[in-house]
């Protein structure tokens, strides 16, 4: 069996049971979890605002500043309409949006793999490595991804290009944006274990245990 | 305090202690003190006066240099600390009280012996002893503790006179058990303001440890005041740090974000004046403002109000004409501390770090300068200067428009106009006391204070119901508000500390009621360092600031200070507040979580903030 079908599956898996809370309220509970999450993670001086909502969106501001001077805005419709923009702070010079909109036609991965119908052999042959490649191009190396060239230059920084989840890609920003090799290494080893036990289990990974800082 | 290991470590310029402070914060000193002061822990058998400036690094010294010489002093008298009032008789409580934990174990005989009923008190035993001084020291603060100090109290007051006698006896007695120095720590007296009635109370106990083997920590100018106490005894005094040490302590506390900050620091180190307490404020407000200027000098500028309004707003000022005779000649003849009378203008100066001291010239000449972040550093402004930005958000808020500045600069004494409209600290909205206290407020691994002056008390209670919210963003911490009353018969320093025996709180709310009288502020202005571990808000009526902080010399180094801005409605939006509500309280499932304090509290505020707009209508 090719690695790539595997992984293919594990791709699929880990934005199932890491990057898809259900209700609004597992919604809502992931976000401030992540929120909360980052003071340690980057090790800066305070917590981001919590979230607020209106009309059903949920937005918040993060202020990243202390690595990049810059800070996101993330806003969330729904899981498949939802924005993300970067601001260099000091010149409130906004740098891109992330504009995911669902109205557009996705490919269907998942309605593929479904087909194919071979979740369960294939992943009792998942190895650590698949793990760890599958996580690198959700999160710690996207596949596709930009370097912000000016006004900030720092080559470690890669934003991910085609990513049409928001926890997702949340999530990889707080990797991106961590400024200590060490902390990013032992996240992408901690998130291969973790995932590893999701999957065998086919059970999702909670908030908490998501936004844990490794050791 | 929980550390980071690799990014940023701010606080509010407190003593290193644990060792994981002094594994990553602690910076080799520039100075040859810390050596001396190893050399005489480790081989001295008299005593030394060690003095510096407040913030200049006292403590962590003492903490490092017993580390080096690995030793520790057996007995710890904290002076500044295990009083109701600074009185003799508080004073020698404290020492006797010491000198028993310290000899309960090995020399019990000697103290029973020469204070006859203390078995009455302390207990028969050892054990018994070691937690009856805690209760008497007042290190838990309780009924039962307040009944022992007291029964202590009422032991040593018929012995007041022979008390220095009886103490130097125990303590030879003891000393000739060992068959050697005993090593004594009196902490704390740095605190004391020369000529004080507390100060004053201090001398006899003090008189007698100096003739033991005793480290002074005093304020510098303790050094120079040649009181009977200190004199014949070796005196080290620790000076401000230069500006190269400042920015390697930064680079530390920054960690891997230095980097990022690597222009602003030599700015920030030179507007420290080599004080580390200062110039970690100045820090810690950088990091605030720089997130709102685009313009980096404007974020310093911003960084040197703050620690101004911190630590130098309504304070007991100099006369000016001696910062400028200082700021000319750059140095100080230290004799004239000792001098009375003139507002006692040089003591005050050292004591209140208006001026800073450098190092030693010749006999008792320094070389200072002039507090950078006080106005004085101000006069030599041009209108081209960034400090410009600060004084029109000055002139403007004191009803002096900035294009009225353009024209009177061309006036003479302009300057002087601004200097005075400078002494009325700058009324900030609740967003910008937010923002500038969120890193401690909404974090439990920091304890830290604030000082909230407020015109309106409704005003007040709804900005604290906000405050308890946004504390509440992700953890939970529990806040509990009383009302403490100043005046006479009023005792609120005893109220304050049974509100503080209370260790379910995480912020202790304090609004200060009443007329405080100095005695009073000056009962808490000593007792700074019993706040430190405390995360603490006090609200104080913005016509009593004044005269609150004038009396908190000391204090006031440990909290940052904020007047509120009267119109609360003007940074709070009712549309703001109900998104806030609408996202979080899905996840208020009960209550005493943080969730739930932060919708309740949001719910109280927006209540008024729709009040007051149909009151409004």
């Amino acid at each position: 069996m090719p690695r790539s079908i595997i992984q293919a599956y594990l791709y699929q898996d880990i934005i199932r049971l890491g990057f898809s809370p259900s209700s609004p309220r597992e919604r809502k509970s992931w976000l401030h979890q992540y929120g909360q999450s980052l003071k340690v993670f980057w090790e800066i001086n305070d917590y981001p605002p919590a979230p607020s909502e209106r009309n059903g969106a949920i937005s918040s501001t993060i202020n990243a500043s202390e690595s990049i001077n810059a800070e996101y805005e993330y806003n969330i419709e729904k899981i498949e309409k939802f924005t993300v923009r970067l601001i260099h702070s000091p010149n409130v010079q906004i740098m891109w949006m992330h504009d995911m909109d669902g109205a557009y036609f996705t490919f269907p991965c998942q309605t593929f793999l479904t087909q194919h119908n071979q979740r369960n052999p294939e992943i009792t042959q998942m190895t650590y490595d698949d793990i760890g490649r599958v996580i690198d191009s959700l999160l710690v190396h996207p596949t596709p991804h930009q370097h912000i060239e000016s006004p900030i230059d720092n080559h470690e920084i890669r934003i991910g290009g085609g990513i049409i989840n928001p926890f997702q890609y949340l999530f990889h920003l707080r990797i991106q944006l961590c400024p200590f090799p060490e902390r990013r290494n032992a996240e992408r080893n901690r998130l291969i274990t973790l995932f590893r036990t999701a999957i065998q289990n086919n059970q999702s990974v909670t908030a908490n245990e998501l936004m844990k800082i490794p050791s | 305090m929980k550390r980071n290991q690799y990014g940023l470590n701010l606080d509010e310029g407190i003593a290193l202690t644990s060792k994981e402070d002094f594994d990553l914060l602690y910076l080799e000193s520039d100075s040859e003190v810390e050596n001396r002061l190893v050399n005489w822990i480790k081989n001295s058998s008299s005593s030394v006066i060690f003095g510096g400036q407040i913030g200049c690094g006292k403590t962590t010294t003492i903490e490092r240099a017993l580390h080096i010489a690995e030793k520790r002093p057996d007995i710890i008298c904290h002076f500044d600390r295990n009083h109701i009032n600074p009185s003799p008789i508080d004073t020698w409580l404290i020492v006797f009280a010491e000198v028993a934990r310290f000899s309960a174990p090995q020399a019990f005989s000697i103290i029973i012996e020469h204070l006859p009923g203390i078995q009455k008190i302390l207990g028969v035993s050892t054990d018994e002893w070691k937690e009856t001084v805690k209760l008497t020291l007042l290190e838990k603060y309780s009924p039962k503790a307040l009944i022992k100090h007291q029964k202590f109290k009422e032991l040593l007051e018929p012995l007041l006179e022979y008390l220095p006698g009886i103490l130097k006896t125990i303590l030879q007695e003891i000393e000739s058990i060992l068959g050697r120095r005993i090593f004594i720590l009196a902490s704390g007296v740095d605190k004391f303001e020369l000529g004080t009635s507390a100060y004053i109370s201090l001398s006899e106990p003090l008189t007698v440890l100096a003739s033991f083997k005793t480290l002074f920590e005093v304020n510098a100018v303790h050094l120079f005041a040649n009181d009977r106490w200190t004199q014949g005894l070796k005196k080290e005094v620790l000076a401000a740090s230069s500006p190269h040490w400042i920015e390697a302590m930064f680079n530390k506390r920054l960690g891997v974000y230095a980097q990022v900050y690597k222009n602003q620091i030599p700015s920030l180190a030179t507007y420290s004046g080599g004080i580390p307490r200062q110039a970690l404020r100045l820090l810690d407000h950088f990091i605030i403002q720089q997130k709102h200027y685009p313009n980096q000098n404007d974020a310093i500028i911003h960084s040197v109000e703050a620690v101004n309004r911190d630590f130098f707003s309504f304070a007991k000022k100099p006369k000016n004409e001696f910062l400028k005779a200082v700021a000319k000649q750059n140095y100080l003849e230290t004799t004239l501390v000792s001098i009375t009378g003139d507002q006692e203008t040089a003591m005050r100066a050292v004591f209140g770090n208006w001026i800073i001291l450098k190092q030693p010239q010749q006999d008792s000449r320094w070389q200072v300068l002039v507090n950078p972040v006080i106005k004085s550093s101000f006069a030599d402004l041009s209108i081209d200067d960034p400090e410009m930005l600060l004084l029109k958000k000055y002139a403007d808020q004191q009803g002096m428009s900035a294009h009225g500045l353009d024209i009177d600069i061309q006036m003479k004494e302009w300057q002087e106009t601004l200097r005075g409209v400078v002494d009325h600290p700058l009324a900030l909205n609740i967003t910008e006391i937010l923002d500038t206290i969120s890193s401690s407020l909404l974090s439990k691994n920091r304890e830290d204070r604030i000082i909230v002056a407020y015109e309106n008390h409704q005003n007040a209670e709804i900005v604290r119901a906000y405050f308890e919210a946004k504390s509440n963003t992700y953890e939970y911490q529990v806040w509990k508000h009383i009302a403490v009353l100043g005046g006479k018969q009023q005792s609120p320093l005893n109220e304050i500390l049974n509100f503080f025996s209370d260790e379910t709180i995480d912020i202790y709310s304090v609004d200060f009621v009443g007329d405080f009288t100095n005695e009073q502020l000056s009962e808490l202005n000593l007792r700074r360092d019993t706040f430190i571990d405390k995360q603490l808000i006090w609200w104080i009526p913005k016509n009593k600031l004044a005269q609150y902080l004038v009396q908190w010399t000391q204090l006031r180094q440990l909290f940052q200070i904020f007047i509120l801005e009267d119109d609360i409605s003007k940074s709070l939006k009712i549309e703001e507040i109900d998104a806030d509500i609408e996202f979080m309280q899905d996840l208020a499932e009960s209550e005493n979580t943080a969730e739930f304090s932060y919708v309740s509290n949001l719910k109280k505020v927006l209540n008024y903030l729709k009040a007051d707009k149909q009151h409004a209508a």
